[in-house]
């Protein structure tokens, strides 16, 4: 597996942060990301989540340190306009607020925004508008006016927006924050279904530990820096360790871990669906 | 919310008039207000009234929905007729006088025919722009439409941008502002009580955090709109592409014929009809 997304020893501060003393937004961080993966990325607020996935795709350039997508650097300040959009272009990414992305007063105008953009000619963006559509679901509600639609099917559109411009790579920045449970299901089924079926790279930026859990990789962030790394099963396996990074466990870890404790079990920690968790519990209270 | 900003009171049809493209329809509103405005034969009232009755009926728009929304502008209508029917002097006798006030014929028919320009006008743009047209449709058609302008350096594609930005976020700000009255209501603000002043105070704790939110918003836009590659209209293509059709030359035909109709009525029928 090639790296898409590689991040080496970068460190941003925010320039209005100057006169505070070490507040560095980010401070010495590396991370590689694969293609095809999807990487979940956890931390507390303020943790640098999100200023990481801003350096990315250019929003934001590093202080110091290299950051290369698609085997490019491009932590260089010198580059040139049109391989910025190239980079933006391969890099998409879908924010938290679905209001404040959509920029049409109808879906699929909107979803034709990025193309267009790009100048792809009109037959092509045609084509591309119904099959991004098509992939989160939204086809029927093509001609509607994006105010009308719940949040979940807002942020489909906002994602439907982003695979118009055919990236490689596509981040969520908490994109499921402001959502209503059944609008994140939507979200996060669409994310699975662009990750396993379209094989788009995908960096899910959360602090949902039962988002974090369908990822192939976790990382955890604490102050501007990579804290922890590794499968789910590795990561929530320490619920002592993410607790110290201001961060739950998801609550099987929680209760798997406290029975350890209080009644000298030994459960293997691990990330185990509702009935495997019910299995062991049974089976280590009979022994 | 009743009233969609994003349709404005788009007429859902399929009639010659929906179809035509949103340019040609925007230069016949031009023609048709230059002809109303230049008609002084009283033919050529009865043709320009012939020609946006017959529009009317080639829409399929209900011509009770069309009344309806002229009705909220009968008192403006109303107003200026009856100033006007005071305010016309003539040489010949007067019809009627008390005190100061006296009235002449031609007052009246000038009355007449300034509220029927009015009405006239109302109709034929509303009918033309905004039933038959959507305001997407629309935007385009002006961007097109002044394309032109951009080699004088005017941001013509910035000023559309603009404009559909504005009509997306005019519900979301809608939404917005009632939840934030709602939420300092709960905490005892009035808005409905006390003079002038005092209500207009009390719309400052509603205004200022509006306003807080639209930049953060804004803000928030810009970015998106920047990692979806907008650099401006430069190197844009559009997924629709505005096309004239044949019937958009009849539509041209039809302007310039509807002007040169009303000039010359003006010129050759003058002497039998009332002139104003």
């Amino acid at each position: 597996m090639s790296s898409i997304i590689k991040l080496e020893n970068v460190s941003y501060k925010y320039p209005d942060n100057d006169n505070l003393e070490n507040r560095f937004a980010l401070n010495d961080l590396s991370l590689d990301i694969n293609e095809g993966e999807f990487v979940a990325i956890l931390g507390h607020n303020g943790s640098g989540k999100s200023t990481a996935a801003k350096l990315m795709n250019m929003i934001l350039t590093p202080d110091s340190g290299k950051i290369y997508v698609a085997g490019k650097e491009i932590s260089d300040q010198k580059m040139k306009e049109s391989e910025v959009y190239e980079i933006r272009k391969n890099v998409g990414m879908v924010f938290q607020n679905p209001d404040n992305q959509i920029v049409a007063t109808v879906v699929e105008e909107d979803v034709a925004f990025g193309p267009e953009n790009l100048g792809v000619p009109p037959a092509e963006i045609r084509q591309r508008v119904d099959e991004a559509l098509d992939i989160v679901g939204m086809k029927s509600y093509a001609r509607h006016a994006p105010h009308r639609l719940s949040g979940g099917q807002k942020q489909r559109v906002a994602i439907a927006g982003i695979i118009a411009m055919k990236p490689k790579c596509i981040i969520f920045d908490e994109s499921t924050a402001m959502l209503d449970p059944l609008g994140r299901k939507e979200v996060m089924n669409t994310i699975l279904r662009l990750n396993k079926e379209e094989k788009i790279t995908i960096v899910l930026i959360t602090h949902y530990m039962n988002e974090a859990i369908l990822a192939d990789k976790v990382v955890v962030m604490k102050e501007g820096s990579k804290y922890m790394q590794g499968t789910p099963n590795e990561v929530f396996s320490k619920p002592e360790k993410l607790w110290r990074a201001g961060l739950e466990v998801p609550q099987s870890i929680e209760l798997i871990n406290a029975l350890n404790k209080e009644l000298n079990l030994e459960i293997p920690l691990g990330v185990y669906d509702l009935d495997t968790c019910a299995e062991l519990i049974k089976n280590a209270i009979e022994k | 919310m009743a009233f969609d900003v994003s349709l404005g009171q788009y007429y859902e049809g399929k009639s010659l008039i929906h179809k035509l493209d949103p340019r040609t329809k925007l230069i016949y509103v031009i023609m048709f207000m230059v002809s109303i405005f230049v008609a002084k034969s009283i033919y050529a009232f009865a043709l320009l009234s012939v020609v946006v009755l017959l529009t009317v009926i080639f829409s399929r728009v209900p011509i009770r929905t069309i009344l309806r929304g002229l009705k909220p502008l009968i008192v403006i209508v109303a107003f200026t007729a009856i100033l006007n029917i005071f305010w016309t002097k003539a040489e010949s006798d007067p019809l009627w006088q008390w005190k100061f006030i006296t009235i002449y014929k031609e007052g009246l028919i000038n009355a007449g025919l300034l509220a029927l320009r009015i009405i006239l006008l109302l109709v034929e743009t509303t009918l033309f722009l905004s039933y038959t047209t959507t305001p997407i449709e629309l935007t385009d058609g002006i961007e097109s439409l002044l394309a032109p302008l951009k080699l004088i350096k005017l941001p013509v594609h910035e000023f559309a941008m603009l404009m559909t930005i504005a009509l997306r976020f005019i519900p979301t700000l809608t939404d917005e502002t009632s939840k934030i009255m709602n939420a300092q209501k709960a905490r005892g603000a009035d808005f409905s009580s006390g003079g002038l002043i005092k209500r207009a105070k009390a719309l400052i704790p509603i205004i200022i955090p509006l306003f807080v939110s639209s930049f953060r918003r804004a803000d928030e836009l810009a970015t998106a709109m920047e990692c979806r590659c907008y650099r401006g209209g430069e190197g844009r293509t559009r997924m629709k592409k505005l096309k004239f059709k044949v019937k958009d030359v009849f539509g041209w035909l039809f302007s310039i014929a509807l002007l040169a109709g009303v000039i010359l009525m003006n010129i050759f029928l003058a002497e039998y009809g009332y002139m104003i």
